[in-house]
């Protein structure tokens, strides 16, 4: 096997740990635009630059900056009774900017991997720092790898009325398993233990009733533990299926199942094209009750929709295309790739859907286009 | 939580000792589907950040793809 091809494998195991930012140890740049819609007026616009550049046989720099041109992500309430359809907000008619930034450093020899970095983000209501390291270790001729990766922010809100506290913390352990079964199946298992505290909630939600007006208020801490299973087969030549699983729980008492199945297949030498489903349901937190319950009196109060139970579907297309020679004639055809995908999503319907943004349910649409290119 | 720690590092022991050799399943000539995209378990590496993001806006879940997401005033 070349060593060209071991690399790719070695890359294709150590992806999962990092797949937002040390993607994998090689000289390369991906231009990135993503693009959400959905029927509640939000929007976002999201090009970004990755780099990972070589610096020497065993160190790589990686580093990512965007724009997110978001609206809606923060909504200005204003009462409203809810008999009269909820929250009269201002929803998509302001263009707030988020400003992600990452670094880090990746130190990778024989069968080790390390990546550590920061991440920073700022818009106006939100600031937001990390801090993230993982390290991956091969063995068994690389048919196993085992990885761990921790991350912990230090997050801000930026509020226009007091809260209770104006920090949020999140922390996460990553524990990964892989492991080749056999030369075209490989599973992984994932476990991710989640810790958060601060102010938790969306300091915008409001509740409105005719007797009383208050702002949502979570628990100040959450722990949540996700396991998850990710098995790759290939089905014949062309054809490879994926099949992910995933148990989510916390201790405010929501449940999740996640079920996601991609299919993917090559049309030719330069075009592989895909189709996925996915199937979400949760169950509510144990404080979330109907909206018309809530007294003055209740120290927690849920307007969020994700706070309640509801279900939801998506279906997409990918398509990765390596352009021919004779199309790229100025740069090497093998070193280019072009990734599209396209999926839309609904859920189910919910009074507080209707609530926060006037429609029985979300329907949305987001769209990436990355192209990447080997230095 | 703590039976699945135990489990991981009971997979750790495994890999890291005589047994190891059960798991090698896969000879390194016989390796190469694992090189194509298709094959990866994340074959469109921006749509899995971008869609993790979008997820972790919509629903109330987390974690279980090992990957990390920067702190976002939408959550």
């Amino acid at each position: 096997m070349s060593r060209k091809v071991l690399a790719l494998f070695v890359a294709c195991m150590l992806l999962p740990i990092w797949p937002v930012f040390a993607e994998k140890p090689r000289d390369g740049i991906t231009y990135i635009f993503d693009l959400y819609l959905d029927n509640g007026n939000n929007r976002v616009i999201a090009p970004a630059v990755s780099l990972s550049k070589k610096l020497s046989d065993t160190f790589y720099l990686g580093t990512k900056v965007g724009v997110d041109a978001i609206t809606s992500a923060t909504k200005v309430s204003q009462p409203a009774s809810p008999a009269a359809g909820g929250e009269d907000d201002s929803e998509g008619g302001n263009i707030s900017l988020r400003v992600p930034v990452s670094l880090s450093l990746t130190y990778d020899r024989d069968d080790d991997t390390l990546t550590a970095g920061g991440y920073y983000s700022y818009e106006r209501t939100y600031t937001g720092r990390s801090l993230f390291a993982a390290y991956t270790r091969r063995m068994n001729l690389n048919n196993t790898a085992l990885g761990i990766g921790f991350s912990k922010s230090f997050d801000n809100w930026i509020p226009d009325h007091p809260l209770s506290t104006d920090r949020r913390s999140e922390r996460s352990m990553d524990l990964t398993a892989t492991q080749l079964l056999s030369p075209k199946m490989s599973v992984q298992f994932t476990y991710s233990a989640l810790r958060s505290d601060g102010f938790l909630a969306q300091p915008t939600d409001q509740l409105v009733t005719p007797a009383f007006t208050a702002y949502a208020q979570y628990p100040d801490t959450r722990r949540g533990n996700a396991y998850a299973v990710r098995l790759v087969t290939l089905l014949n030549d062309p054809t490879s299926l994926h099949v992910n699983y995933r148990d989510y729980r916390d201790d405010w008492h929501i449940r999740s199942d996640t079920v996601n199945l991609e299919l993917y297949r090559d049309i030719s030498s330069s075009v592989v094209l895909g189709g996925r489903y996915r199937y979400y349901r949760q169950s509510k937190a144990y404080f979330a009750k109907d909206l018309a319950l809530y007294t003055p009196g209740d120290p927690l109060i849920a307007v969020d929709y994700r706070m309640y139970a509801f279900q939801s579907n998506t279906v997409g297309v990918m398509a990765i295309l390596k352009p021919s020679r004779s199309f790229l004639r100025r740069f090497d055809a093998d070193k280019v790739k072009l990734k599209l995908s396209a999926d839309v999503f609904t859920t189910s319907r919910h009074e507080n859907i209707q609530y926060q943004y006037h429609t029985d349910r979300l329907t949305g649409m987001f769209t990436t286009i990355a192209l990447e290119y080997d230095l | 939580m703590n039976r699945t720690v135990l489990c991981l590092g009971l997979l750790c022991l495994i890999a890291l000792t005589g047994c190891a050799e059960k798991l090698i399943m896969v000879q390194p000539y016989e390796m190469e589907h694992f090189a194509q995209d298709k094959m990866r378990f994340t074959p469109l590496d921006a749509r899995a950040a971008f869609e993790e993001h979008i997820y972790s806006i919509r629903e109330a879940s987390a974690g279980g793809s090992s990957g990390f997401q920067g702190g976002c005033g939408c959550r």
